[in-house]
């Protein structure tokens, strides 16, 4: 094996390498709660698998009176639909006021919702991690 | 598993703006450089929007007007108030992405903007221009009347092809240059150069006219992009490297 054999073998695996990196990355926003379930953050057909870590999500606009549902949903098999996952009901004030909801790797497709239940509408800031 | 921040890479270097259009569905899309843009999609009544899939499996946005009149077409916008850094006057910045436009309106098709029309701020545009089918830069500069607007503007934007475009503008230096697939082009200028855009307190708008009623973008769009910096010839060519798969280019 010669010298550039060598070397274009070194190339193939810095490439290797360098394609196996995910990219951690962010992103975020501002929800004004409905009656109606609305999408606080979604990838509905991510190009390859993925990685989401989680998503934060501010509840301190909400008071004593009013209440949100948040759900999780997950599709799981290419032109499948999105399937619940998670439904946690936060009522009255949140204390911690910042709620985090742990998120799945993904290759099909996911969604987070929130929906007022109970109260006025409100602003929940959120941010969500993940690798891709 | 080997992880790289999206801030720790080089070419994201005081990125301001970034839409990569993941959310593949509904009407929300969400900025993911740090200052989290709020984007509104706006339907005047006429034209549509539809997340498509490229043969890669990536999600793109596509524009669709049904003319060039008032309400044909659909675009992005974020208020003034909340985009406030991307009001360029006398400093650097870039301004880049992937399109892939359709010139069947025979209209100027607006990219992105944040501008009034021969007032202030900075826009671009495409138009077929006689078959040069250009990509124009503009600076609006009512303040340096009667010479109300500077343009540049680069050839062979092909409609029909995806094509990352790439302008980089150097504070104080009349003469940016544009990029097509990490490939510094031959530029074409005013007598004056582009003077500095007047300062602009407007909204931020992709696909249409700052009016919001005419110009649409026809076509698909993928990561429109926006730094407070000059970016590197180099740093296109990268930045083509890395996401030219997914376009098939």
């Amino acid at each position: 094996m010669g010298i550039g054999d060598f070397g274009a073998l070194i190339w193939k695996e810095v490439v290797a390498i360098a394609a196996s990196l995910l990219t951690l990355t962010e992103t975020g926003g501002t929800l004004t709660s409905s009656d109606g379930e609305l999408n606080l953050y979604i990838n509905n057909a991510p190009a390859d698998l993925y990685a989401p870590r989680g998503i934060f999500i501010d509840f301190t606009a909400q008071t004593g009176s009013d209440g949100a549902t948040l759900r999780s949903y997950y599709r799981v098999k290419s032109d499948g639909g999105l399937i619940l996952n998670t439904e946690t009901a936060h009522v009255g004030l949140e204390d911690p006021q910042l709620v985090y909801l742990a998120l799945r790797d993904n290759r099909y497709g996911l969604k987070v919702t929130l929906q007022k239940t109970d109260g006025a509408v409100r602003d929940y800031d959120w941010e969500v991690v993940y690798k891709i | 598993m080997n992880i790289i921040s999206y801030d720790k890479i080089p070419e994201n270097e005081n990125i301001l703006f970034d839409l990569p259009f993941r959310e593949g569905v509904g009407t929300e899309t969400f900025d993911h450089a740090k200052p989290h843009h709020p984007m509104t999609f706006n339907d005047p009544g006429g034209g549509s929007f539809s997340w498509d899939a490229l043969a890669s499996g990536l999600g793109v946005l596509t524009f669709a007007a049904v003319g060039g009149g008032p309400g044909d077409g659909v675009y992005l916008d974020c208020p003034a108030a909340d985009c406030a850094d991307l009001n360029f006057t006398t400093g650097d910045f870039s301004v880049g992405g992937w399109i892939k436009w359709d010139s069947a309106g025979g209209f100027s098709e607006i990219i992105i903007g944040r501008y009034g029309t021969n007032l202030d701020g900075w826009d671009t545009f495409l138009n077929i221009s006689g078959g040069r089918n250009t990509l124009s830069q503009r600076h609006n500069h009512a303040s340096l009347t009667p010479n109300l607007s500077s343009q540049c503007f680069s050839e062979g934007w092909i409609p029909g092809t995806w094509a990352l475009f790439g302008i980089s503008r150097i504070g104080g230096n009349l003469y940016p240059v544009h990029h097509r697939n990490g490939v510094a082009l031959e530029m074409s200028y005013e007598d004056t150069g582009m003077l500095d855009p007047d300062t602009c307190n407007r909204d931020l708008v992709i696909g249409c006219r700052n009016t919001k009623d005419a110009n649409w973008y026809r076509g698909s769009m993928w990561g429109p992009r926006v730094w407070g910096r000059v970016l590197a010839a180099v740093e296109w060519l990268n930045i083509f490297n890395d996401e030219r798969d997914f376009f098939g280019v």
